[in-house]
């Protein structure tokens, strides 16, 4: 059964991964607890950012994770993976 | 491959002179053996790379076993950004032996040299250390090996699998049927068996994929039955993309097609996708990094994936892992430690690794996996 969490996620997935480098958006934990985490391709420090690109801290409550995920890509040999 | 008719990884003739003589310098900066950089194992003339796409600058590329973060570099392994005025770039390559299968044959015994000519007939040939198992040719084929289309290079077999019987239910409530199963097949991933949606039904899959040397008829296994069509960026802009699976079976004979995974046994069921959790350990046997584990880091996740050539699929419900996979793992079945199918992995970055979910493969494709859910 969808969780409230999940239905967070599906109302702003498409924002999310509209943000410079977001390449995933998703559900995972952090300290614990069930947390809305954004993939992104690297870091880049916030002040780098104009504001309407800065990945928020929370949403609707519920905390944001940013992760390192490279650059996804599938996995065959020869595709030069750049992540 | 599509990739060679992208035009921004093409170089002009003009570029490519150019660009020669920063690589023959690259070739002295980079490999020489007196002040030999870290990981760096090759050098190329190519185009930079941006967020996974080829912008079309010329480049030299310093292919490299892997990536490491700056911080834990020397100043004298650092790759420098640029080589005179030429930029360059950062290609992982892996351990470029792997390739092939290749034979070692060792220069002592029992610390004695072997003499050159003694070398073909006196020592036994070993496998090389790192050298890929699973890229032979194997009957029946297990989980794990090599296989591909045709016009592919090779992917991982996830496991075999049989059309839902009788009684079988997908959806909210799902339950396996029970009876006599028609056709087995291999599973696999669209993009392994049906080359990304342009293979036709009835198409030889090879078992060593080709990059593995396997060759029609020799190595025929199966023939394409059916795949879960992708959308991709271009054309079709990425918000309006729906995919769940990068899926796809090719029918081969029940002699030929063993459901057990090498190294991992059996599978004794699959688990909907609702009950696969954050943080839970998996498991998954493949054709280029062989036995990995790792931990699952997200669920319900929505991952832009590249295809090769600038295009992007944006795949929902998707389960992202801790890195586990290399390229040639396309295929490769996500397991629990007890042999639970839980994913199908399709794609990869250098610290992640993404899979759909099982249920969703089972459903879309309609093939069953295993004869319980748990």
């Amino acid at each position: 059964m969808p969780t409230e969490i999940d239905d967070v996620l599906e109302r702003h997935a498409t924002e999310l991964l509209a943000l410079p480098n977001v390449v995933s958006v998703g559900i995972g934990e952090h300290a614990g607890q069930p947390a809305i985490v954004v993939g992104v391709t690297q870091r880049v420090p916030s002040e780098e950012l104009e504001p309407g690109e800065r990945i928020p801290d929370t949403i609707e409550g519920h905390e944001v994770d940013v992760q390192e995920l490279g650059t996804p890509a599938i996995e065959l040999p020869e595709e030069g993976r750049n992540g | 491959m599509a990739e060679a008719a992208h035009p921004k990884m093409e170089l002009t003739p003009a570029d490519a002179a150019a660009l020669e003589d920063a690589r023959a310098h690259a070739v002295e900066e980079l490999l020489t053996p007196e002040a030999p950089h870290s990981n760096v194992v090759g050098v190329a003339a190519g185009v930079k790379w941006r967020n996974g796409e080829p912008t079309g600058d010329p480049a030299v590329l310093a292919l490299v076993t892997h990536k490491v973060d700056k911080a834990e570099l020397g100043e004298g392994d650092l790759v420098p950004t640029k080589i005179g005025s030429t930029r360059t770039d950062v290609l992982e390559i892996g351990f470029p032996m792997i390739e092939r299968a290749q034979m070692q044959v060792p220069t002592t015994v029992n610390g004695t040299a072997v003499r050159e000519e003694e070398q073909q007939t006196v020592v036994p040939q070993v496998p090389l250390f790192g050298a890929e198992a699973l890229a032979r040719r194997a009957r029946p084929a297990e989980g794990g090996y090599s296989v591909g289309h045709f016009k592919i290079t090779a992917g991982t077999i996830a496991t075999c699998v049989y059309d839902l019987l009788p009684g079988a239910a997908t959806g909210s409530r799902p339950k396996p049927g029970v009876g006599m199963p028609q056709r087995f097949y291999v599973l696999s991933n669209n993009h392994v068996l049906a080359n990304v949606n342009a293979a036709m039904v009835g198409d030889p899959i090879l078992q060593p994929g080709p990059f593995d040397g396997g060759t029609f008829p020799a190595d025929l296994i199966a023939r394409l039955s059916r795949f879960i069509p992708i959308t991709l960026e271009p054309p079709t802009p990425r918000i309006l993309h729906r995919n769940l699976v990068d899926a796809a079976v090719a029918e081969g004979q029940f002699h030929d097609l063993d459901r057990e995974i090498y190294w991992g046994g059996y599978v004794r069921g699959w688990r909907r996708r609702a009950n696969v959790a954050v943080g839970s350990i998996v498991q998954k046997t493949g054709r280029t990094t062989n036995f990995t584990t790792g931990r699952i880091t997200a669920i319900n996740a929505t991952v832009d994936v590249g295809f090769g050539g600038g295009r992007i699929g944006r795949f929902q419900d998707q389960i992202i892992t801790t890195n586990m996979s290399a390229g040639g793992d396309s295929g490769s079945l996500i397991t629990t430690p007890d042999e639970v199918a839980v994913g199908l992995l399709f794609a990869g970055s250098s610290v992640a690794t993404i899979a759909n979910q099982i249920e969703n493969v089972r459903s879309l494709l309609r093939v069953e996996v295993a004869e319980q859910i748990l």
